[in-house]
């Protein structure tokens, strides 16, 4: 990741070693700089004596800036220039599709007039060394800067920077780690007096050398082994910067839970020296603090008051019966049994109740027939038209045979399909028939009551079919 | 009331209660690692249901042990996986490990709801008994409703076991671990003499109250763990807790 800074230093009166001919030269402060560590990238340029102001503009291309790489304008607004492109600008390295942003604050930049003779020229940028991935490889490749001017073009050399990893393996313990850099932290409470559970602010103030952008801000957790939650609670309040962009400032809302408590303790703290290529710990503090009880202000009784511990972090309200008690009181044996029921009660169904279920849709037959036979026996004999009603519904329910206005040869078709005997069927065609006859010959009644009680018979020899 | 008539009065007291007593005091005196110290040997006489890991995790987390602080509100989690309150207390916990390992993706069984293992059963228990008496209603009535149903509610109730099986199975076959040391290599090898695993930054370290899964363990007391982001390598025993509950 690059991080931070651009400054510019314009400088006049230095000797080029060819006066008429421009040069460039692309530099880093390392060359095998350290993963997240602080690279210093230098472009030094050498315009002809005096040409600056006055023979045409020079025409700077710089391939590893994404976007608005391509400057055509005087040596003195090169500042401004760079100025508009600190923020937030992509910048490609090994023509790395996925751009690596400039982000944060500019370093003050400072510019001299571009004076006469031999003008140099030297624009930086502070970087930070990106973290070794399967796309760079370890290796940071600038593409050569181009430098058009009086009509001669010339390139600086292409630079190659090899990425080391830091060695993970020597690093101290301690849990706030800044990285790459020599740092120091300084750190700071505000008051110095404060009533128990009350915030005071903890501040720590980073400088030295290094990416100081690039530093993480220590979460409360890391500061936990110097301000363990069973004396502090502690939560992050944000951070900021000195005015001149060289130190960083971390503050937190620190609450101590105790009287007892007279300092914020030492905050151990570790860094890697890149220059020293290795791990230094180091640490600040302690502060002393002053813990009053708001409850006894005044008085010099001695109170055993704790300080608020969160609720949920409590472990005293218990007893042996709230311990004791099982978490899942039924035998998972009970379970499984209760489990094994349904399938078996579904076979008992299939094979026992299912027959069961078979008798009783005769016996609702029996029933049909014993409707049909009251319903031939009420009070009015009933119409032809009424037996038809009457034959049908028996024929449907007992054998589930839906019939509508049969001829006999359909009636004689289905009842033997239906297992009657044969018989029974010619009865019943005969009987059909007697009864289509006596509903298609009009104003005759005479043979109406022995259709009725021929009807009964028929019925009562069709109910024993299956039985 | 004479001082020392507390004390005897808890010498009096049953093993468990009077360890429950020291609890008590312990919080008043706001000595938690007493407490941490009661909540131990009450687990080794056999207690342990979901409050009291998570009031044990509390007591080690106040007394500034992280390691078995995380692996308490662990064994509390598979109980009482829809408490607020722990999962606060171990996300807390969580954020005082260093570095901890980043992780790929959730276990399949992670996105369940969440259920403990015993709801789960007995939801399955719910589904298998409604989907049976499905089945037998579908024996006296023709019904494509009723049929798919039934077969639903089955196969829910099969899924829903089969799944709660295996999260129980997963913890027996791989037991969750975590890390008490701090800055331990991960080795390639079960032994001091492998050297350790590297990644791009360099050897691979893993330090206080990362949680890992054991796969396999050594009888030369050495462990072959998972770390959450995939990584396989070797740890020493003796610097790993391992929930064997």
């Amino acid at each position: 990741m690059l991080t931070w800074g651009i400054l510019i230093l314009s400088s006049a009166c230095c000797q080029a070693a060819d006066n008429s001919v421009p040069s460039l030269e692309l530099t880093a402060s390392s060359e095998r700089p350290f993963v997240g560590g602080q690279i210093q990238l230098a472009l030094t340029i050498d315009l002809p004596g005096g040409a600056a102001g006055s023979a045409g503009l020079p025409r700077l291309t710089i391939p590893w800036l994404e976007a608005d790489y391509d400057w055509t304008m005087a040596p003195a607004s090169w500042r401004e220039k760079l100025q508009a492109h600190f923020s937030g600008q992509p910048v490609l390295i090994n023509d790395d599709p996925r751009p690596i942003f400039l982000r944060g604050k500019p370093s003050p930049a400072t510019g001299g007039p571009v004076g006469t003779g031999s003008n140099r020229y030297k624009l930086t940028w502070s970087l930070a060394a990106p973290p070794i991935d399967d796309i760079n490889q370890g290796v940071m490749r600038f593409a050569p800067v181009k430098l058009v001017f009086e009509g001669r073009t010339v390139l600086s050399r292409p630079l190659e920077l090899r990425l080391r990893p830091v060695p993970a393996a020597l690093r101290p313990i301690p849990r706030v780690n800044l990285g790459v850099g020599s740092y120091v932290i300084r750190s700071e409470v505000e008051p110095r007096t404060v009533d128990l559970g009350s915030e005071a602010r903890l501040t720590l103030r980073v400088t030295g050398k290094g990416a100081l952008r690039n530093i993480l801000q220590p979460a409360p957790a890391q500061l936990a082994e110097a301000l363990p939650p069973s004396d502090f609670v502690v939560s992050s309040a944000g951070e900021s910067w000195s005015g001149d962009g060289t130190e960083r400032r971390f503050h937190y809302q620190v609450k101590p839970r105790r009287l007892e408590i007279d300092q914020i303790p030492r905050i151990s703290y570790t860094c890697f020296d890149p220059d020293r290529e290795e791990w230094l710990q180091l640490a600040a503090g302690p502060v002393r603090i002053t813990i009053r009880n708001p409850a006894s202000a005044g008085s010099s009784q001695p109170t055993a008051v704790t300080g608020p511990v969160p609720e949920r972090f409590r472990f005293g309200d218990v007893s042996v019966a709230l311990l004791g008690k099982r978490d899942w009181p039924v035998s998972p044996w009970l379970l499984l049994l209760v489990a094994g029921v349904p399938p078996l009660l579904w076979l008992a169904f299939w094979f026992g109740l299912h027959r069961v279920g078979r008798s009783l849709q005769s016996a609702g037959a029996t029933h049909a027939a014993r409707r049909a036979i009251e319903r031939l026996t009420g009070p009015d004999a009933p119409t032809p038209e009424g037996l038809v009603v009457i034959f049908l519904a028996f024929c449907r329910s007992r054998f589930r045979v839906t019939l509508s206005e049969p001829t006999g040869a359909e009636l004689e078709h289905h009842l033997l399909q239906a297992g009657v005997a044969r018989a029974v069927v010619d009865d019943a065609v005969r009987w059909w028939n007697d009864l289509a006859a006596a509903r298609f010959s009009a104003g005759t009644t005479d043979g109406r009551t022995s259709l009725v009680e021929d009807a009964k018979s028929l019925i009562m020899a069709l109910d024993t079919v299956g039985r | 009331m004479p001082w020392f008539l507390p004390i005897i009065l808890s010498a009096t007291l049953p093993p468990a209660e009077r360890l429950v007593s020291a609890i008590h005091q312990a919080e008043t005196r706001a000595d938690a690692p007493a407490a941490a110290q009661a909540f131990d040997e009450l687990e080794a006489m056999g207690f342990g249901n979901g409050l009291f890991y998570f009031k044990q995790g509390n007591a080690h987390m106040q007394a500034g042990d992280l390691a078995r602080a995380i692996l308490a509100y662990r064994r509390a989690a598979r109980v009482l996986p829809r408490s607020k309150d722990l999962q606060q207390n171990l996300a807390e916990a969580r954020r005082l490990v260093i570095d901890p390992p980043g992780t790929n993706s959730r276990p399949w069984h992670e996105w369940m709801p969440p259920l403990n293992t015993q709801e789960q059963y007995l939801v399955a228990l719910a589904c298998w008994l409604l989907g049976w008496c499905l089945a037998i209603l579908r024996l006296y009535r023709e019904s494509r409703l009723i049929t798919v149903a039934a077969w639903t509610f089955i196969v829910l109730a099969l899924l829903l076991a089969a799944t709660a099986w295996a999260s129980e199975y997963d913890q027996v076959l791989r037991p969750i671990g975590v890390v008490r040391e701090d800055a331990v290599p991960l080795r390639t090898g079960n032994g001091n003499a492998y050297p350790p695993l590297q990644d791009r930054n360099g050897p691979v370290r893993v330090n206080r109250g990362v949680e890992i899964r054991v796969l396999h363990e050594r009888p030369n007391g050495w462990l072959r763990v998972e770390l959450a982001n995939g990584l396989v390598g070797w740890l020493p025993r003796s610097a790993v807790l391992v929930d064997d509950s």
